[in-house]
């Protein structure tokens, strides 16, 4: 199946302004990309509203997609700009969090709680700060590779390789220590 | 809500990798579609909605002011063209030299009023305008049909008698044309958002 072309009557009905054609798109990703947005600035309120402009700019730009990538991956481009540029608004900055431990060797460790959940996760990753929590995001949630969140929040693939790595072990910590808290 | 296929698109990445993952990645991955169960409000597809129609009005005025911008344009040229032919049927008895002698007054007396008139609401309109930013834009567009008119006032000096009426009525209907077009512009200017916020954006 090629789905660069899935949904590509509504698509094409959106085009033509259909109003019809895109609350179905509108339907068919909102679920998905309301959780890009909650997991990157964690308040449903901001959630909502850069969810609101996303889909306004995606009906006002879907004239330039020409089926070159599936339309969610395009879509979901569009939120994670807006989201991107919300944050910078609120001046958060997604370069080295901590550069006084930027030479501290990362211990990929495997050997840890067996147990995960997805509520706990979900609420690890609430309390991660707001720069390893967006590389975290777009890497472990949303499916970018380095080189793309590089491009995407304009710092070097090394950068984001890093705060990468220590967001998941901050958010390791976290997860210890509900699991004890809760033990 | 998204169908398996797209859903495996969308998260590819990673998986085409397919370097070691640790447990916490693997398990992200298989129960990825747990993670997204939140459901935004209702007003979020209302706010959409909203904001595509405003936009959708927007663009219709656009399209309208576009349109009488082409209407007035094509006036001007047909009376032009209508004026050529006018010229090469010019009866014998007029030579063109006492066509020349003629002046737009002496054909039509009541149009220089009628001008005076339109005149003052056009500048009246364009001070307005003036001090928006697509003013200079728009004023070249003007300009443009105030050329074409001095054409048709050109013409109408050469014109074969009984045709003057019809082209003062013309020149006229091109006054009210533009006149039109600087109301539309004016009233989009004054009830969009965007500028006045742009503006606002600016001034802070």
């Amino acid at each position: 199946m090629d789905y660069s072309s899935t949904h590509k009557e509504i698509i094409e009905d959106c085009k033509r302004g259909s109003r019809q054609a895109q609350f179905q798109l509108y339907q068919l990703y909102s679920r998905a990309m309301y959780g890009v947005c909650l997991r990157m600035v964690k308040n449903e309120t901001d959630a909502e509203d850069i969810l609101q402009n996303a889909f306004v700019d995606i009906f006002t730009k879907l004239d330039s997609f020409r089926y070159q990538s599936a339309v969610g991956a395009w879509i979901k481009r569009i939120v994670v700009n807006n989201c991107i540029n919300f944050l910078k608004k609120r001046r958060v900055y997604f370069d080295e969090l901590d550069e006084r431990h930027g030479n501290i060797l990362f211990e990929e460790t495997t050997t840890d709680s067996p147990k995960l959940d997805v509520g706990s996760i979900k609420r690890a990753v609430t309390q991660l700060p707001d720069g390893y929590r967006v590389v975290l995001s777009l890497y472990m949630f949303e499916g970018y590779d380095h080189g793309e969140i590089a491009e995407i929040l304009n710092i070097s693939e090394a950068t984001s390789k890093s705060q990468y790595s220590r967001a998941k072990k901050k958010l390791r910590g976290f997860l210890n220590k509900s699991e004890i808290e809760i033990a | 809500m998204l169908g398996c296929g797209e859903c495996k698109l969308i998260f590819s990445h990673y998986k085409a990798i397919s370097m070691k993952l640790d447990n916490l990645e693997k398990f992200v991955q298989e129960e990825r579609e747990q993670f997204d169960t939140d459901v935004p409000s209702l007003k979020v597809w209302y706010g959409v909605d909203k904001e595509l129609e405003a936009a959708k009005v927007q663009e219709q005025k656009g399209f309208r002011l576009w349109r009488s911008m082409r209407i007035a344009a094509a006036v001007a040229l047909l009376l032009v063209t209508g004026g050529l032919i006018g010229r090469m049927t010019m009866s014998d008895g007029v030579t063109p030299q006492q066509a020349v002698a003629k002046t737009v007054d002496q054909i039509a007396p009541e149009l220089g009023e009628m001008e005076a008139y339109y005149k003052s609401q056009v500048d009246e309109k364009i001070q307005v305008l003036a001090s928006y930013e697509d003013a200079p834009m728009l004023l070249e567009d003007l300009a443009e049909i105030d050329e074409m008119m001095q054409e048709l006032k050109d013409e109408l000096l050469e014109a074969p008698q009984g045709s003057e009426e019809e082209i003062v009525n013309n020149i006229i209907r091109t006054y009210q044309t533009k006149i039109e077009i600087l109301e539309h512009v004016l009233s989009r200017i004054q009830t969009d958002p965007n500028q006045n916020s742009d503006r606002n954006e600016v001034s802070i």
